[in-house]
């Protein structure tokens, strides 16, 4: 997404928060979470703040920026807790003590999806290499994101442990977006990884079904870190702890 | 005159306006003796032309010809053959603009080729045969639109102020290629504005004024027939 | 700077080592623009001549109409496209998507329009003479209007050089209805659209590259054309 439309999602975002707040609402009463603007499109957020508002006397105000960032706001304090999924960066961010706590998120975990016909034949399997082993023999087609994203590179990952050398038959590399990725795969008929964010978001329009998931390998871990409160004096470490904690 | 007629012209008129350019009531034409077409600019006789050729359509009234039994309606393709003022060349070589003619009447690609050089000797153009049509003088250029519709051997030749920007040695050089079609047997109209030995060679007029054609013999047409006496 | 130059570098190498990557793109490209040509140059052809011989009922509004498509941007042609040879779209069943055949469609329909605006523009500059003086020596409508072609000839060759120009730089069309698969409908300009993204900028300059020697050489065949064109028509 450009930079543009990142700030516009976020002033959106901000505004919306705003004009529901409390007009008296407390300081201590908001929490500022920085993440990424794949976390924000995956609708993750969606499902937990509604929930955690009703449940706690906080307001959320998320900005939906780059990784990059967003760890940089947490450096800053101009975040209370940051929520990402690059799992190097934020080891960094931890050993340089800007943040504290991490914790992992199971959220938006990868998914195979296919024809329903399934002719690679592996709904129901439980490790996703036998499931690339099987489509890569059965000639089916499996459309690869080929762009060097997170999401290619896990798939990557997963035909090396499958011992398969992409570029098999079926195989087709198409350097695009997963939402351009799951429409080819819809129109071709053929099978490709997805985080579950976009497929749950895009599911109704597409001609294919969900065939495997829950596979450790295909887990997709985000963390929440908070800021490290002993940086910055007015940070809602504890608002930032009730959210971590859900 | 007993001759029986190749053309017939009857109530024909033209003209953009209300009123007709001309107006020819009646015309009937032997084709035995060549024509001097004159008129002021503007009278129209290129007009008049155009439409024995068939290239445009009479306001009223029908022209027909008659070149073997039958009468026929122009256009009649490869036998009434109009040219322009200033011919278009085809953007070819000489020699192509002659046989794409020879093609078109149906020659084959030896009798084109014979019948192609025989015209190139007639016209005088033989050193030229891979010059670009294009690059020819005005003379040369009428020279060979003369060929190529000569290579058809039409019956009429419609020929549109053939001598308008021509020096005197071209004019002489068309003449006798004129003079050659008449000995085989065309006809011909000529139109021109200036007096010139073509013009000379006619032995009937045909003069467009105030909207009507007058018709008369020439000197040269009265010199021979007392001649023939 | 210097990145600039290394990936310049890395480009040429790979355009001069005849990288089978490289080239295998830059055949799909041309694959695939020729073959829109061939098929997009007889049609275009005819509605050309019919256009400037024929005068029937409706052809200003054809004419106005090809000038119009003629601007039409190449990913509403692929829009369109896309939909219709969707799954759920009419001709769904012939299963062209993400093909190549796909991406000629979508390059033919580009093609037609500025093939026949430029065809009926040359066709048009020919003397009226050429088809008068045909007629009269004999020549059938079919053969005089052979003769037209040949008349036309250095516009007609624009023509059809001006519309392989636009066809094979366009990407619009090329993106939606091929996909940019490897080895089967990435071509030139979907590869540096999509490729460059994940930093292969040597592989992008190089085929940006071929473009524009093909741009370049195609210009020139246009200038020479263009002046032998209007030698052409004014003599």
């Amino acid at each position: 997404m450009s930079l543009p439309a990142t700030l516009r999602n976020a002033a959106i975002i901000l505004g919306a928060t705003l004009l529901t707040s409390p007009v008296l609402a407390a300081d201590n009463d908001i929490i500022r979470l920085a993440t990424t603007t794949s976390t924000y499109n995956s609708g993750l957020l969606d499902e937990l703040l509604p929930q955690f508002e009703a449940e706690h006397p906080y307001q959320v105000q998320v900005i939906a920026v780059g990784t990059g960032k967003a760890l940089r706001m947490g450096q800053d304090g101009d975040a209370d807790l940051v929520m990402t999924h690059a799992p190097a960066a934020e080891k960094a961010f931890v050993d340089a003590g800007y943040g504290v706590e991490p914790q992992g998120v199971m959220y938006n975990d990868f998914v195979i999806v296919g024809p329903q016909k399934d002719s690679a034949d592996i709904q129901g399997l439980e490790e996703a290499t036998k499931a690339f082993k099987q489509i890569a023999d059965s000639d089916a087609l499996f459309i690869s994101r080929g762009d060097d994203s997170g999401t290619h590179k896990k798939e990557l990952a997963l035909w090396q442990s499958s011992d398969i050398e992409p570029g098999f038959e079926g195989y087709r590399a198409a350097g695009q977006g997963m939402g351009k990725v799951l429409q080819m795969a819809s129109e071709l008929q053929g099978y490709t990884l997805t985080d579950r964010g976009t497929w749950l978001a895009m599911q109704n329009k597409l001609d294919l079904s969900l065939l495997m998931q829950g596979d450790p390998r295909l887990f997709n871990p985000y963390q929440v870190i908070l800021v490290n409160p002993e940086r910055y004096n007015d940070l809602n470490t504890d608002g930032a702890r009730a959210w971590r904690s859900g | 005159m007993t001759k029986e007629s190749m053309l017939e012209i009857n109530r024909l008129s033209h003209g953009f306006s209300a009123k007709p350019l001309w107006t020819i009531d009646q015309l009937h034409w032997s084709g035995q003796d060549m024509v001097h077409l004159l008129g002021d600019n503007g009278s129209g006789k290129t007009t008049l032309l155009r439409i024995l050729a068939g290239l445009d359509a009479p306001r009223q009234g029908s022209v027909s010809w008659r070149l073997e039994e039958q009468w026929q309606l122009p256009p009649c393709p490869a036998q009434v053959i109009y040219l322009h003022q200033t011919p278009y060349m085809f953007d070819t070589s000489v020699f192509d603009n002659l046989r794409l003619a020879a093609r078109w009447h149906g020659l084959g690609r030896r009798d084109s080729q014979m019948r192609v050089r025989r015209m190139l000797h007639w016209c005088g153009l033989e050193q030229q045969g891979r010059q670009r049509a294009r690059s020819l003088s005005g003379g040369e250029r009428l020279r060979l639109a003369l060929a190529r519709a000569w290579l058809l051997q039409p019956r009429v030749l419609l020929l549109d102020e053939p001598t308008a920007n021509l020096d005197a040695q071209a004019i002489a050089d068309v003449d006798s290629l004129v003079a050659d079609l008449v000995r085989a047997g065309c006809a011909v109209i000529l139109s021109a504005h200036h007096a010139s030995v073509l013009t000379e060679r006619c032995q009937r007029q045909w003069q467009l004024c105030d909207g009507l054609l007058w018709e008369s013999a020439t000197n040269a047409a009265f010199m021979a027939e007392r001649l023939l006496r | 700077m210097s990145e600039l130059l290394d990936s310049t570098r890395a480009a040429l190498t790979l355009l001069v080592s005849l990288d089978p990557d490289l080239w295998e793109i830059i055949g799909v490209s041309f694959r695939v623009s020729l073959t829109a040509m061939v098929l997009a140059i007889p049609p275009a052809l005819l509605i050309a001549l019919a256009l400037a011989r024929l005068a029937f009922p409706g052809r200003w509004l054809l004419i106005s109409l090809a000038n119009t498509l003629m601007a039409v941007p190449t990913v509403v042609v692929g829009l369109m496209l896309f939909m219709l040879l969707s799954r759920s779209g009419p001709l769904g069943e012939w299963r062209l998507l993400f093909t190549q055949p796909a991406m000629v469609i979508g390059q033919w329909l580009l093609a037609i329009p500025l093939l026949i605006a430029m065809l009926h523009a040359a066709l048009q500059g020919v003397d009226q003479r050429a088809w008068e003086t045909a007629r009269l020596h004999g020549a059938g409508r079919v053969a005089a209007l052979w003769r037209l072609l040949g008349e036309a000839r250095f516009g007609v060759m624009a023509a059809i050089v001006a519309s392989f120009g636009r066809i094979i730089a366009e990407v619009g069309s090329a993106v939606m209805v091929g996909g940019n698969i490897e080895h089967f409908t990435r071509n030139i300009t979907t590869a540096i659209a999509l490729e460059t993204l994940k930093g292969e900028y040597a592989q992008g300059i190089a085929l940006g590259l071929v473009l524009l020697v093909l741009a370049l050489i195609l210009n020139l065949m246009l200038g020479v054309l263009r002046g032998r064109g209007q030698q052409t028509l004014s003599s």
